[in-house]
């Protein structure tokens, strides 16, 4: 065997126990689970509005950072200003932090006995055991993959065709608008597709701000405490399901419009 | 009419300027100099597209600080083109039109395409595009909108030599029918800026160190740099025609033998260290050969710099030893003798 085969073989091995380690568990769940099981689950409807609801409040967090995260990353993209650093260092917090702790955190300033919770509600907004409380801990601990992406997305789109929209007359924003963004689309959708799977499957900081309504991770994690691993297994099996048809089908979407 | 008075712009570690200049209204010229001389910086001041930290720019005598760049009726063509991506050939030559929500977009698209041979791009995308095609398109964008100004940043150095000069012949002919067109181009080769320009600027390390006339500029460099950068040049411009199958280069005063496969209108360079100075009569008859006088001498440390009248004027490096081996001084009679091969002709 010459050196550059070794060298191969064992980057081989240790790439496939990677590949391994994350498609052994989803595998093992599937063949654990019996079809019979899975459908039943399939048809409870506790279940059912448990998965409408994280996918909306997941839509719905990822809108929210679209349409106010977006000039944010342009302008980190396109201008250097004081603090810019720490403002990128600021958003990518959520990412380290527990989750659980950014939980108490939100729970914290927007609790019904918080200065921002009370004024809210007053309008009538609750954070605590409602939707609005679940789509904001999802934003909250999924904002990053949006902003970063689209900041990236921006980034790459060179300068001087904006500047040459500039100079044909075009306003800054009607170059934003008809030059800037669809060339960073694509980075744009990608980002918005991780965001909303990276909160879909947040169950951390949900689960402090609101308990119920019962979004799917805190359904299986309800159902494990109470029921023990054989009851709560189809429901994981069936959420994973859904994530993985809804995650792929989302990218392959975006990448065959992409070519 | 376009006048820089002591213009400052720190970017990064570079300075520009501080730069005075005053480029008139439907002139050509022509912006020389090596790659981070700030050149394209200096047309993104023109264009606005970058401020000043000190100075002004006047633009047909306004304050052009106050105007943003989308109201300075200026025409950017950068080096790599920088069509849009998301657009077709149509589309981005129409983008300055339908910004302006012109009424004749069609029309006026359809005839700018024709000028520059491309109407029968108009519905491709611009990705599969060649070099050329991508900068006659860019081209079309710029001169569509009709600017005051416009501003070339390296338009012909990503093409091969035969379509370089085909496009310079377009470029001329469009500054032709358009007189009050000012027009700025950038470039680091001598042979486009003196086809082109009325006036030339040499840039180097942010400042503009000599400027004027073509001719001289290349001849009368005002510091090593610039003579180092351009060569120090002897420029002739004249006709090329056949005797007995041999090329000549005439002028109304001289005859050169040179080596060349076109005829007619032309320039021909000598660059001033590639003459050779002799006291003794030469009888080899397939050189050029020409009795002169010096008329001028300048010592340039190693080197002497002479003006030898030989009909026309003609610059010539010497060694300072050669020079005084033969006694050169002012008034003094010589031969020059130049070969055919270091005559450089193009076409003018």
């Amino acid at each position: 065997m010459t050196k550059a085969h070794g060298f191969a073989t064992v980057f081989i091995i240790m790439g496939t126990i990677i590949v391994l380690f994350v498609v052994v568990p989803i595998l093992g769940i599937g063949i654990a689970t019996p079809i019979r099981s899975l459908i039943e689950t399939a048809r409870d409807t506790e279940v059912i509005s448990s998965i409408r609801l994280t996918f909306i409040s997941g839509l719905c967090a990822t809108i929210f950072a679209v349409i106010f995260g977006t000039p944010l990353a342009y302008t980190l993209a396109r201008y250097s200003f004081p603090m810019r650093e720490i403002v990128e260092s600021i958003i990518d917090l959520p990412v380290v932090i527990p989750h659980s702790a950014a939980g108490i955190a939100l729970l914290t300033v927007l609790g019904r006995n918080s200065a921002i919770g009370h004024t809210f509600s007053v309008l009538g907004i609750h954070f605590t055991g409602t939707s609005i409380g679940i789509a904001t801990a999802m934003a909250f601990v999924s904002i990053p993959f949006y902003v970063n992406a689209a900041k990236e997305g921006f980034a790459s789109v060179d300068r001087r065709l904006e500047k040459t929209a500039y100079t044909l007359g075009a306003s800054r924003s009607r170059t934003f608008f008809s030059l800037t963004l669809p060339l960073a689309k694509n980075h744009l959708v990608s980002g918005a597709i991780m965001m909303w799977a990276r909160g879909i499957s947040e169950f951390g900081a949900i689960v402090i701000l609101a308990y119920h309504p019962m979004v799917a991770p805190v359904l299986v994690y309800e159902r494990f405490e109470s029921f023990g691993l054989a009851y709560s297994r189809p429901v994981a099996w069936l959420i994973i399901l859904i994530s993985l048809v809804a995650f792929t089908t989302l990218r392959f979407i975006t990448r065959r419009r992409r070519d | 009419m376009i006048e820089l008075n002591n213009a400052t712009k720190m970017l990064g570690g570079f300075t520009l300027g501080p730069l005075n200049l005053s480029i008139q209204r439907g002139s050509y010229s022509v912006v020389l100099g090596p790659s981070g001389a700030g050149k394209t910086l200096l047309m993104e001041v023109i264009a606005g597209l970058t401020g000043l930290d000190s100075g002004t720019i006047r633009i047909n005598g306004k304050d052009a600080l106050e105007v943003p760049p989308q109201g300075r009726s200026i025409g950017f063509c950068y080096q790599d083109y920088a069509l849009f991506p998301n657009m077709n050939v149509f589309e981005n030559i129409a983008f300055g039109l339908k910004v302006k929500k012109d009424r004749n977009i069609q029309l006026k698209v359809e005839k700018i395409a024709h000028l520059l041979g491309i109407e029968d791009l108009l519905q491709r995308g611009v990705k599969d595009l060649s070099g050329g095609e991508k900068q006659r398109v860019a081209l079309a964008r710029a001169l569509v909108i009709e600017p005051d100004i416009l501003l070339l940043d390296e338009p012909l150095s990503a093409l091969d030599k035969a379509y370089a000069s085909q496009l310079i012949k377009e470029i001329k002919h469009i500054h032709r029918t358009r007189p009050e067109l000012t027009i700025v181009h950038i470039t680091h080769d001598f042979e486009e800026a003196l086809s082109l320009a009325d006036k030339v600027l040499v840039m180097n390390q942010g400042k503009i160190l000599q400027a004027g006339e073509p001719r001289e500029v290349f001849t009368r460099p005002k510091n090593p740099f610039v003579a180092s950068f351009v060569g120090l040049k002897n420029i002739y411009k004249g006709r090329i025609t056949r005797h007995d199958g041999t090329p000549v280069f005439e002028t109304e005063e001289l005859r050169f033998m040179v080596t060349t496969d076109f005829d007619g209108e032309a320039y021909a360079t000598i660059a001033a260290h590639d003459i050779i100075v002799t006291l003794e009569p030469s009888d080899t008859s397939a050189r050029n050969s020409f009795e002169g006088i010096v008329k001028d001498m300048e010592e340039k440390g190693m080197l002497v710099e002479l003006a030898i009248n030989i009909g026309i004027e003609l610059m010539v490096i010497v060694t300072k030893e050669s020079a005084s081996r033969m006694g050169l001084h002012e008034g003094k009679r010589c031969r020059v003798l130049i070969k055919a091969t270091a005559i450089h002709v193009f076409k003018a």
